[in-house]
């Protein structure tokens, strides 16, 4: 088959318009000799037979609209726009060999998809071949990823913000608690120089019980000896007086004459005794042994106060120490035994002691000693309270700080058979680990609920005034629960009393770490 | 696959089951990417994890995840800036449909990596239409089904849509018949 050359072919005008659905073809008086289908459709009647610049301008070139100046520049792009719509036509010129006709293929020049819709182009209007709506596609595609991007970069920088502002709030946060913990670290360090002067102060009490408690039994023996000292004294002249007449009468010599000297006049009367002279000298050997005696009964006693003084004498030991109980109880008791005996009180308080055979301990026993002295005190502040009818809170309330069990105790008859006698019931025995266990119970009347459930918090007192410093009873239970694991207990019944129970246990080594008591 | 598919699988996941199961779907399949550029090319193994992790999480089946898949497929083009192109490709639905070709030829060009599938459109009668589909992908067919739903409702016409040919069943191509309201 021959393969026609091109000079033997031509496109037909009804294919030339199917192929190029965007063609203008006009004369050289503008006339509009033929259009495209798909720029033709655009308009409610044909072009065709229409003038070109009654429907188009030129924008590029910047030429006029003239069929010669078009021939001169048939090599540029030529951009026409509808003086009607927005279509625009991008596309080349060409002037027909040996005709006066002009030929503008074109294509829609736009830059998005959404002008070809405003405009009513759709994609079938295009030609196969025509790259408008690839490019079209394109533009749209590099659009969309451009707008992800974007959106990626916008959610970037607003992590970055937040990430800021999380920076800045940490910054802030750490400045804070930075400036939050120097000031904790100050407070602390205020607090516990607070605390010390407080347990110091505590411990001033403590001891201002202690000394005067010990003022009070020494003052006894010591006036005592201090009393008999003068007729010590007149007892000794006496008796040197007649010594020295014996030796003098005896006439011997004596190793010391200076010692004799001056002494006759006085010794004169010794010449010539009366009756009431002989009485009175055998009065002085009679008298003078039992002076002695009773001054010795008085220093002896101050010997017995000091030696009980001995474990008072180390609040601050740091050495667990062997302890016994029962003499600790007694040495408090004899420490406050000028309050239990108080001349104002209608009656005098009286100590039950029901003490069980137990072993010493091993603590700190000036500790254990200030809590005893701590629970008893405040139960004699109760007890004179009540009988000095001071008592506020329903008349039988006490002031103190403290729990209860009130246990069944061997003495209860003796409240039952005499409820208005202020008593101190102490208790000793072992509970059911084995542990001491000591119980000082009163009938103070007791405290309600809402006192006895705050009584170990510290700085917390009922009583008047500087009387307490409200910490006795925080230190009582810091020293038996943190200083020696053991237990402090409450009990008490209003208009009925209270009851302290100590547990401790025997040795340290019977302490279990978490071990809670009951 | 390109990354607008995965995009199109994240934001049916995330609109329809919350943002949280989108999470779930990516633990199961073990992906790490959160977000996935529309124009860049991902291995297809990716879109068969999402696909079969989402099957598991959603407790659908492959079918009717793809066909659900297609159907909101031509709603996430509309919104994800393919409107006016969309709009281009016809006004009714068998201009569309005709056009649906020439579409993917034209995408080919934007992706040169997409393979893009080929569609074959014939008018049975008035109301009918024969759509031959041919792809180099396994399991797509039910997409096909749910895409022309997609496009009765973006028409407003009402479209029943019958697989006759099956290319898993040995056939040359998946092929639907077509019936939908003339206007």
């Amino acid at each position: 088959m021959d393969v026609p050359s091109p000079s033997q072919w031509s496109l037909p005008a009804d294919l030339l318009v199917e192929l190029f659905p965007f063609h203008i073809a006009f004369d050289r008086q503008l006339n509009i000799v033929q259009v495209g289908r798909s720029i033709n459709q655009l308009y409610p009647t044909s072009l065709a037979g229409q003038r070109l610049d009654d429907y188009f301008v030129i924008n590029r070139p910047k030429v006029a609209l003239s069929f010669e100046v078009i021939q001169q520049r048939l090599k540029s792009l030529f951009v026409l726009a509808s003086r009607h719509c927005e279509l625009m036509l991008k596309g080349q010129m060409t002037c027909l060999p040996d005709s006066n006709l002009m030929l503008f293929l074109c294509s829609p020049s736009v830059i998005d998809a959404q002008q070809l819709v405003d405009i009513g182009i759709h994609l079938r209007d295009f030609p196969l071949h025509d790259v408008t709506p690839d490019l079209i596609f394109l533009q749209r595609t590099t659009q969309m990823s451009v707008q992800q991007v974007e959106g990626l970069n916008q959610q970037l920088v607003a992590s970055q913000e937040q990430l800021q502002d999380a920076l800045k709030i940490q910054e802030h946060l750490r400045f804070k608690a930075e400036q939050q913990a120097k000031q904790l670290e100050r407070q602390l360090k205020e607090l516990k120089e607070t605390q010390i002067q407080l347990v110091q102060a505590e411990k001033m009490s403590t001891l201002g019980q202690l000394l005067s408690g010990i003022v009070h039994e020494i003052n006894n023996p010591l006036h005592c000896i201090h009393g008999n000292l003068d007729h010590c004294l007149e007892y000794t002249q006496e008796l040197t007086q007649f010594c020295r007449f014996l030796i003098r009468k005896s006439g011997l010599e004596c190793e010391c004459p200076e010692l004799l000297d001056d002494e006759t006049d006085q010794c004169a009367h010794l010449q010539n005794l009366t009756p009431e002279d002989y009485q009175s000298l055998a009065f002085t050997l009679d008298d003078f042994p039992q002076v002695i005696r009773a001054m010795r009964v008085g220093t002896d006693r101050i010997r017995e106060i000091v030696k009980g003084l001995r474990n008072f004498s180390r609040l601050d030991a740091t050495v667990l120490e062997e302890f016994d109980v029962h003499e600790g109880i007694d040495n408090t008791l004899m420490i406050l035994k000028h309050r239990l005996t108080k001349t104002n009180l209608q009656k005098p308080i009286q100590v039950i002691k029901n003490y069980t055979k137990v072993p010493t301990i091993y603590c700190y026993s000036g500790q254990i000693n200030q809590v005893l002295m701590n629970i008893l005190a405040n139960a004699i502040d109760a007890l004179e309270d009540r009988e000095q009818g001071r008592s506020t809170r329903s008349g039988q309330c006490d002031r103190r700080v403290g729990t209860p069990c009130l246990t069944p105790h061997s003495s209860d008859r003796d409240i039952n058979s005499d409820r208005h006698q202020p008593t101190i019931w102490i208790q000793t025995d072992l509970n059911h680990q084995g542990w001491l266990q000591i119980k000082i119970r009163d009938n103070a009347g007791g405290m309600p609920a809402t006192v006895k459930e705050r009584i170990f918090e510290p700085f917390f007192t009922t009583k008047p005034g500087a009387r307490g410093t409200g910490l006795g009873m925080s230190i009582s239970y810091q020293i038996v629960t943190e200083r020696h694991g053991g237990c402090l207990l409450c009990d008490s019944q209003p208009d009925v009393g209270t009851e302290f129970t100590i547990e401790l246990p025997i040795n340290q080594s019977q302490l279990v770490v978490g071990q809670v008591c009951g | 696959m390109y990354g607008l598919i995965n995009s199109a699988l994240r934001s049916m996941v995330c609109e329809q089951y919350g943002h949280e199961t989108w999470q779930q779907v990516l633990e199961t399949a073990e992906l790490s990417e959160e977000h996935f550029f529309v124009m860049k090319s991902y291995p297809d193994d990716i879109t068969h994890k999402i696909v079969n992790s989402a099957t598991q999480i959603l407790n659908l089946s492959g079918y009717d995840l793809m066909e659900s898949f297609g159907r909101y497929w031509i709603r996430y083009t509309k919104t994800a800036g393919y409107q006016e192109i969309m709009d281009m490709c016809g006004e009714t639905l068998p201009e569309f449909l005709s056009s649906l070709d020439d579409l993917h030829t034209r995408l080919g060009v934007q992706f040169p990596k997409f393979s893009p599938p080929s569609f074959e459109c014939n008018e049975v009668s008035d109301t009918t239409l024969e759509l031959h589909y041919r792809s180099t992908r396994q399991g797509l067919a039910p997409m096909v089904v749910g895409l022309v739903q997609g496009l009765g409702d973006r028409f407003e016409t009402n479209v029943d849509i019958t697989q006759i040919a099956d290319r898993a069943q040995g056939d040359d191509c998946d092929t639907f018949l077509i019936h939908y309201d003339s206007e």
